[in-house]
């Protein structure tokens, strides 16, 4: 569904990524791991179609990415920044009905939407505040409500199914600021959607939370890809310490990717 | 609770506030009409309610009128009329600007003398009016010289600050404010100079353009302003959205589906267009830009659905209002228009630092 060839972008004579290939499909839940200023967010917001000068083929849903018109890819795909900014007092409920300032359809269709996946997402509470006084696990919970709500269709109808076939949500960070309970339920909700063919791509550095989740795994380092494939398979002492220039140890689980620790 | 409950209330909420900005722009739309009520009446000359009233019955049963109400009649068509209707339209239009003008640079801080769009009309009006003084055969064409001069003046120095702030990334806001303060200086210096070397004569000319007025308002330049400024409201409005998605940050907003690029570039020329119509035809009126977008806030919220149709309603209640003080405070003698904004606007702005230190809301 999303496909990147041998991706290359400089910027001011530097080369942040080179050859970098990766393909998303409906479903998959695609982490990308590395150092800091590896260029994992770079990466991000070239899969979001936010780099122009990019050189290489991104293609999404059988389309060239620079082709798509810019309202239609909106509504196919979604980004959810490490850092959520808003400048004036937006109310919360105002914030999320702009994800659907775009759609064809009713005042009241676009409400029960809004509360339906708040409920989800356990704002509700956070109605009728300032979004700038929101606490920073609040803000982000409200901004990966509003990544989602972009990406519905106008003929949803029922909340026990949210049809999210060949969409793609792009997080940058999503858990950083989240406490314990929520980082487990907020990845919990995301691979429900993956289930409901939503496809992920998520950069983190929290991978003994994410990796679980992942059916993908893409190790950068210094914009070149270290390592890709299936988690079992990349996370591995000596990909670890190519990668971050220290030597962890590997715990097994039973039945899932070992847990990493110093 | 169940969760069928929750979208009703919330629903309701949101009609309840939807009717609640309804009625606060209505009764600012009535608060208009009764200011150019008190207006038409007020001034130098003053007329009662009555009188006015028995003249516009006799205007309406085609009468004739005496001759002390056929001169009434002039002043309250000719005069003041066209100066409330041009008070509205430039009211509206400039704090519509300053409303968009923020949401662009996603600082409530901001104006839209900011990016020189007003020193630049004024440098170039100055140069006019120094030209006209030196050669008097250009007097015949002077206002409307001087009124094309000013336009012109206020997009070019646009033009300068958006070629100086490109990158090929897009318009970057910090060059472009940064931008705007260079033609700012450049400007005030050309003012000066041409001050410097003008007679006394066109120094006062000067002068008092700078300080702006309704004064010499006829119903051909309300025409032309009605004309070029409806369309411009019409575009403002449009705006609304975008300018919401834009308080996100432009990556956010491009994420959403807005075309960053494209509706930045347009609310910037919308601005420019706008400010320099304004200008052109009244001179340069400060702080009605800045004060009435903070004010709109105060009672409206932050988004700019609501925001935008209420500074354009503020707008033209407080130019209504300037204008109305500035001719009745000291008559037969009339004040500047733009130093009643300016001695209202400042004090308040103040006001509103004062008060907005270490508080980010302003809901």
């Amino acid at each position: 569904m999303f496909e990147m060839k041998d991706i290359f972008l400089n910027y001011r004579e530097k080369n942040i990524l080179q050859d970098i290939s990766l393909s998303v499909a409906s479903g998959d839940f695609l982490t990308v791991i590395g150092e800091n200023g590896c260029g994992k967010s770079t990466l991000l917001r070239c899969v979001a179609g936010l780099h122009q000068q990019v050189s290489g083929s991104i293609r999404f849903q059988q389309k060239c990415l620079k082709q798509w018109p810019i309202k239609a890819l909106a509504k196919e795909r979604s980004f959810v920044a490490q850092s959520n900014q808003v400048h004036f007092a937006f109310l919360t409920e105002n914030l999320l009905k702009l994800a659907r300032a775009d759609q064809l359809e009713t005042e009241q269709q676009s409400t029960l939407l809004i509360c339906q996946l708040a409920e989800k997402l356990n704002i509700s509470h956070l109605f009728g505040r300032d979004v700038r006084s929101l606490s920073g696990g609040e803000r982000q919970r409200v901004f990966i409500a509003k990544a989602l709500l972009q990406l519905l269709p106008n003929n949803h109808q029922k909340s026990s199914d949210y049809v999210y076939e060949n969409k793609l949500l792009l997080l940058d960070e999503p858990t950083s600021a989240l406490d314990f309970r929520f980082q487990k339920a907020m990845m919990d909700l995301v691979q429900e959607f993956c289930q409901q063919g939503l496809a992920v791509v998520c950069v983190s550095h929290d991978m003994n939370l994410v990796l679980p989740y992942a059916t993908q795994v893409l190790m950068l380092a210094q914009g070149r890809c270290l390592a890709k494939g299936q988690a079992k398979d990349v996370i591995t002492i000596e990909n670890l310490s190519d990668c971050f220039g220290v030597t962890p140890k590997l715990i097994p689980q039973t039945g899932s990717v070992p847990y990493i620790t110093h | 609770m169940h969760s069928d409950s929750l979208p009703v209330t919330l629903q309701a909420t949101l009609i309840q506030r939807h009717k609640k900005y309804g009625r606060g722009i209505w009764l600012a739309v009535g608060l208009g009409l009764l200011l150019v009520a008190i207006g038409l009446q007020a001034g130098s000359f003053a007329q009662s309610s009555n009188d006015m009233w028995q003249m516009l019955l006799k205007i309406f049963t085609s009468e004739n009128l005496t001759q002390q109400q056929t001169i009434h009649w002039y002043i309250f068509s000719e005069l003041r009329a066209p100066r409330m209707v041009m008070a509205i339209f430039v009211g509206a239009l400039l704090a519509m600007s300053g409303c968009a003008m923020q949401g662009l640079v996603r600082n409530p801080l901001a104006d839209p003398g900011l990016i020189g769009i007003s020193a630049g009309a004024a440098a170039a009006a100055a140069t006019t009016l120094a030209l006209i003084n030196h050669y008097p055969e250009l007097e015949l064409a002077g206002q409307y010289l001087i009124a094309a001069s000013a336009f012109v003046g206020a997009l070019l120095a646009v033009w300068v600050v958006l070629l100086v702030a490109k990158t090929p990334m897009g318009t970057a806001i910090s060059s472009l404010i940064l931008a705007g303060v260079a033609v700012n200086a450049l400007a005030g210096t050309h003012i000066g100079a041409i001050s410097y070397l003008a007679n006394d004569d066109a120094l006062r000319q000067i002068t008092y353009w700078t300080m702006g007025s309704l004064g010499g308002i006829n119903w051909q330049k309300v025409l032309f302003v009605g004309a070029l400024g409806v369309p411009a409201i019409g575009v403002f409005l449009h705006l609304r959205k975008a300018l919401n998605m834009l308080a996100l940050g432009e990556n956010e907003a491009q994420c959403m589906g807005l075309a960053v690029t494209k509706y930045k570039r347009l609310t910037l020329w919308l601005v420019a267009f706008s400010v320099a119509l304004a200008t052109a035809l009244c001179g340069i009126i400060g702080f009605i830009g800045l004060v009435v977008p903070h004010i709109a806030r105060s009672l409206f919220g932050a988004d700019h659905r609501y925001l935008m149709p209420a500074c354009g309603v503020l707008g033209a209640v407080l130019m209504l209002l300037a204008d109305i003080i500035s001719r009745a405070l000291f008559p037969p003698l009339e004040i500047p228009i733009g130093i009643v904004t300016s001695a209202v606007g400042a004090p308040f702005f103040l006001y509103l630092l004062a008060k907005g230190k270490g508080q980010s809301s302003y809901v």
